[in-house]
């Protein structure tokens, strides 16, 4: 150690000190997301670019990715996708949080039991769900006895992507909700009484103080359910591998069948590069739009 | 859908990363892992057998459904990944795995491989002229039946005789009534919507396997005898006659719970309707299209070793046990009543089936050999296969889903000449 750094005054030495330990905490974190996250996406980016053993960088596998019919297909039905089940999710949770945030009997029953699909594995969810939507399953049972007709459900290329997003959200609503009803207690009740004596009905309380006060967690639950409804891929594989008729092949299940089942490496990972700037462009607009105007901050 | 879920991706990384490999065993205590898609206890007898004649190695089970297992294969011996020794390997994945590296060559056990299995059970797991796997079964096909249906439609049983088998007319007039006589099913295929067992419909009808040219690298899957078998494999569907919606793995469930009249299926169920207490069926032999000629699938699972193994000469000891070993290659059917690829195997296989299934499987033993030696069709063997079979699987399940047969099969054939421009 240079001599500088020993003659230093004690209190720097202590910062250092919290600054190694800060280190020592974050560095397994830092060193998993370089191990698993970075380097296999550098991989692919790298893989993308590639056409055969030692060639130049190309533009070939983009090139032959947008002229082929499935995976252009793929980002169609994504972007179908993403444009239904995003804001049916997040009203739905918002719904919910706001509920379940009042002073209901058993409260905490009916949100744990709101939450529980997150706890069971998405595949098992997938199987589980896959059964009840037979066309002789329990749930064509049930629409039979109400008059209803059976359903095709998943066999159906008109009813399978909706069957999916029912799935997907019956996953995941539960849990966009906690964060929701977390940001929904951190609003001071104050306001809601200021705009109770000021004669504000219920609907305009939440669209002039909830809606407005929730914006931050909003943002997150935004963000984050869009990123994680682009990599949807456990119920798709395991209920209809991308079909009836690729009405359900989302890009995540496209690239996977490229390097998985078709053992186009190349084709893979130069998908997975227009995936991951889809998803940053995607979300960068998304941030901008949500706290343009951060009037709370 | 929560954040937190792990990506696939990352999954497969770890995986090739070898961060989720076990640490190496020590000499006197290795482990190989055997990686296939059988349910776990298909390897109970043939693990027991290869554990006591070798007490220093043990096998560790890796079981994944099929549909993954081609995945898993890609996944892991393509990222070189040393944590899977020994694998199944479909017989007609061999050329394509070959050329990608994925197996080890065993040529120069040529001699041992002439000794213990037939010249048709080596073209199966050969390309190039060399031998890349080992021979664990072939395979045959049998029409199911389900007697307590078939009595309540006062329907015959379909005969076993090979000379007196049906037409595909007749079944299905015999499947229609069956149903309207209280079977909630009338006909349903085992290995619904894979090739393996639609392909026969395609030879038997004259339309050929769907892939031509030297290197039958070429689709042929648009011709008008292809768009009218397919068309015939939707009605089963649309008509009522078979279920949609259900998977391959729960239609064999279906018949062992009484729901289905006729079940177009393959031995290695029988082991299973024996165990199905209530269930009373019998065997046929399979219908064929009276234009045209009967024919049946066959090959079936091999044994490969992987190139990126640390434990090889294990490997190869123990993928060598359970199908050019006689007494191996036989506790290897045990469960999965398979007929074996090994010679002597196969005889005592179907001494073992006719003690088994006494009246039942009367009769079975002619009927295999007529069919190995007969009606079976191999399925195309080209490095295009694995493409060739993903591709086709999910067009017949666009068809059973009410897909039209000709558009269907044209965006398969679209699909196919992108494919194989990649390989």
């Amino acid at each position: 150690m240079p001599d500088g750094v020993r003659r230093r005054p004690a209190g720097l030495t202590g910062r250092h000190r919290e600054w190694l330990a800060a280190a020592g905490f974050l560095a397994p974190a830092v060193v998993a997301v370089l191990v698993l996250r970075l380097w296999p996406t550098l991989q692919a980016v790298m893989v993308a670019f590639e056409v055969g053993p030692g060639s130049l960088p190309s533009l070939a596998n983009f090139r032959f990715l947008f002229a082929d019919p499935e995976f252009t297909g793929s980002l169609a039905t994504t972007a179908l996708y993403s444009v239904l089940v995003n804001p049916i999710q997040i009203a739905l949770a918002l719904g919910l949080a706001v509920l379940l945030n009042q002073a209901l009997p058993a409260v905490g029953l009916w949100r744990t039991l709101v939450l529980l699909p997150v706890a069971v594995p998405q595949a098992v969810s997938a199987v589980i769900w896959g059964v009840a939507m037979r066309p002789d399953g329990p749930l064509n049972a049930a629409f039979q006895a109400l008059g209803l007709g059976a359903q095709p459900f998943l066999t159906s290329p008109r009813q399978a992507l909706a069957s999916i997003i029912v799935i997907v959200s019956w996953i995941g609503v539960g849990y966009w909700m906690t964060f929701l009803i977390a940001g929904l207690k951190d609003i001071p009740t104050q306001y809601y009484e200021a705009a109770a004596i000021d004669g504000a009905g219920a609907w305009q309380r939440f669209r002039l103080i909830t809606l407005p006060l929730l914006r931050r967690p909003l943002t997150f639950v935004l963000v984050a359910d869009t990123v994680a409804n682009f990599l949807v891929f456990a119920p798709v594989e395991i209920l209809t591998r991308g079909g009836p008729q690729g009405s359900t092949n989302l890009v995540m299940n496209e690239i996977y069948n490229r390097a998985f089942d078709q053992g186009d490496t190349a084709g893979a990972a130069a998908a997975t590069t227009i995936l991951v700037l889809v998803v940053v462009a995607v979300v960068s607009i998304q941030f901008r739009l949500m706290l343009a105007k951060d009037d709370f901050s | 859908m929560p954040l937190n879920r792990r990506h696939f991706l990352v999954g497969a990384g770890v995986a090739s990363s070898g961060l989720l490999s076990p640490p190496p065993a020590r000499a006197a205590d290795l482990t190989l892992n055997f990686l296939f898609s059988q349910p776990p206890d298909t390897w109970d007898a043939v693990i027991a057998g290869f554990e006591k004649a070798n007490p220093t190695i043990k096998v560790a089970r890796q079981s994944v459904p099929f549909d993954a297992l081609n995945a898993a294969v890609q996944s892991r011996i393509g990222q070189k990944d040393s944590s899977i020794d020994v694998f199944g390997c479909d017989e007609p994945r061999v050329p394509g795995f070959a050329r990608r590296g994925y197996l080890v060559e065993l040529s120069d056990m040529r001699p041992t491989f002439e000794k213990a299995v037939s010249r048709e059970a080596i073209d199966a797991v050969s390309a190039n002229g060399k031998i890349w796997s080992f021979p664990l079964w072939t395979s045959t096909q049998l029409l199911f039946y389900n007697k307590d249906l078939l009595a309540k439609a006062s329907l015959p049983a379909p005969p076993l005789d090979v000379q007196a088998r049906m037409t595909w007319t007749r079944v299905l007039e015999a499947a229609h009534k069956a149903q309207a006589a209280g079977a909630k099913w009338g006909f349903g295929f085992d290995q619904v919507d894979r090739y393996y067992q639609l392909q026969p419909l395609y030879e038997s009808n004259g339309a050929g396997p769907g892939l031509t040219g030297p290197d039958l690298l070429t689709p042929a899957v648009t011709t008008p005898k292809w768009i009218e078998t397919t068309e015939w494999y939707g009605r089963l569907f649309s008509s009522g006659l078979s279920p949609r919606g259900i998977p391959p793995e729960q239609m064999a469930p279906l018949f062992g719970s009484g729901q289905l009249a006729y079940f177009y299926g393959g031995p290695w169920q029988m082991g299973l309707f024996f165990r199905t207490p209530d269930l009373h069926f019998g065997i046929a032999a399979v219908p064929y299209f009276a234009a045209g000629k009967p024919s049946t699938p066959t090959d079936s699972w091999s044994m490969a070793v992987n190139p990126y193994s640390n434990n090889r000469e294990a490997a190869l000891k123990f993928a060598s046990f359970m199908t050019l070993n006689d007494a191996g290659a036989l506790m290897s059917t045990e469960r999965m009543t398979l007929p074996p690829a090994n010679k002597a195997a196969f005889e005592a296989y179907l001494k073992r089936i006719a003690a088994q299934g006494g009246a039942i499987t009367q009769g079975y033993d002619a009927l295999v050999r007529y069919e190995l030696a007969n009606t079976a069709v191999h399925r195309p063997r080209t490095i295009g296969w694995v493409n060739f079979e993903q591709i086709m699987n999910k067009a017949f399940s666009d068809v059973r889903n009410g897909g039209d047969a000709a558009t269907t099969m044209k965006a398969a054939d679209e699909q196919l000449r992108v494919a194989f421009s990649r390989l």
